[in-house]
């Protein structure tokens, strides 16, 4: 198992830590998912988690979430750091429309409005998710994500399903999340024309 | 934040969509009072004696299948995993969804029960302490169930109810035990004081269950 680490940020401000991961490792179910795994994260951080299927990527995203516990190692947080992260399940209730779901997370109903058409969803938002097809699932979750207040945004293949418009939407967001000083993990196995990202590659 | 407005009329929008569940548990509650109590109508004193036992075994029953995917859904469609991340307080979370499920289930059984006591040909003191009973023990049992399925969450459905059964047994025997006019405050203050302990309690628990990582 290897870990490659490559850092090409050109804007480094001050020492502030989002995010310092040391020497991390997790087992599940008895099995080595990725050993010694190091690297920090800045605001404005864009770092892009590539590697194998099962090399461990969704698993290094739950971990860094504290969804997941890893066995050795620490990862050490900022006291009041908030995560928005977004999984391979959408984490959205099925049987409610698009227009509920974004309405629940979204500070008042102006802005899951705005949330709604900037996503092209208007013409959608009484659809239940369970009607729904995976693309259009994956942009309802993706605007939920992205429209929460987070320093960090964790994103589990946020690509996959989207079409050529919704992945520059995504790009644009992440850019704009970057210049706000947020900071953002995503996994890949495509890839995602974002300037000034690091790599994190797992095998 | 969101208040607990909010938050109540979210999963109440939730129950409504699943409308199904809800609606299979209540029929399944008239039903099998109105198949007992049309079964045992020539024996008027059997009917008294054993109503209000057939009404809390019924309910939990349908309790039971009403609370089915209290957990389940949110766990498979990650939803959890949002709340757990937000800033939304699992306390309050845990709070107003279970009473949500509670207002469709224990709720709807208490406001039900009156009808089938009179069917039973229950008095009107043992009718009102049966409600009363229903109407504490329910909300009891729904926050118990809760726990239970946060904390066995990949398991089974079952294995949610067989653990929740042997919780729920004391607070039926409580509240059958009120139908008997001489001890029925007794009784009363004695499930008060388990609602008084319990809900906090599961809340604990709960938000414990919930705010901890798995383990590898």
């Amino acid at each position: 198992m290897q870990f490659q680490y490559c850092g090409f940020t050109t804007y480094e401000k001050g020492d502030l830590h989002v995010l310092n991961v040391k020497n991390i490792s997790v087992y599940l179910d008895d099995h080595l998912v990725f050993k010694n795994i190091s690297f920090h994260v800045k605001p404005q951080d864009i770092i892009i988690v590539t590697g194998k299927n099962g090399s461990g990527k969704s698993t290094l995203l739950k971990t860094l979430a504290s969804l997941i516990l890893p066995f050795s190692g620490s990862i050490k947080k900022e006291s009041d750091l908030h995560v928005s992260y977004l999984g391979h399940k959408n984490g959205l209730r099925d049987n409610l429309t698009i227009f509920e779901n974004i309405l629940f997370w979204s500070k008042n109903r102006k802005e899951a409005e705005e949330t709604l058409q900037e996503w092209q969803l208007n013409d959608l938002k009484n659809l239940k998710i369970n009607d729904l097809s995976q693309g259009q699932k994956k942009r309802t979750a993706l605007a939920i994500c992205l429209m929460k207040e987070a320093d960090l945004y964790l994103l589990d293949e946020p690509t996959t399903n989207l079409d050529k418009h919704f992945k520059n939407l995504l790009i644009k967001h992440i850019e704009n999340k970057q210049r706000n000083e947020k900071s953002i993990i995503f996994s890949s196995h495509e890839g995602l024309n974002v300037k000034h990202t690091q790599k994190v590659t797992l095998s | 934040m969101r208040t607990f407005f909010q938050l109540f009329s979210f999963e109440i929008k939730t129950i409504m969509s699943d409308f199904g569940t809800i609606l299979i548990s209540m029929l399944f509650f008239v039903i099998c009072n109105a198949v007992f109590a049309f079964l045992l109508a020539h024996d008027a004193g059997a009917l008294r004696s054993a109503g209000p036992v057939i009404i809390w075994i019924t309910a939990l029953l349908s309790l039971f299948n009403a609370c089915q995917n209290i957990v389940k859904n949110d766990l498979q469609t990650d939803f959890l995993t949002q709340i757990r991340l937000s800033n939304i307080p699992i306390e309050q979370f845990f709070i107003t969804k279970t009473l949500a499920y509670w207002v469709f289930s224990g709720m709807i059984i208490t406001l039900l029960s009156p009808f089938f006591s009179f069917m039973y040909g229950l008095s009107l003191e043992q009718s009102h302490a049966l409600c009363r009973g229903i109407l504490i023990g329910t909300l009891i049992i729904s926050f118990i169930y809760h726990l239970i399925a946060i904390i066995s969450q990949k398991r089974t459905n079952s294995l949610t109810i067989v653990l929740a059964i042997p919780l729920s047994t004391p607070i039926v025997i409580i509240s059958l035990l009120m139908t008997n006019k001489t001890s029925e405050y007794q009784h009363l203050d004695t499930l008060v004081g388990i609602l008084l302990i319990n809900i906090p309690l599961c809340i604990f628990l709960s938000t414990q269950a919930l705010k901890t990582p798995l383990k590898d």
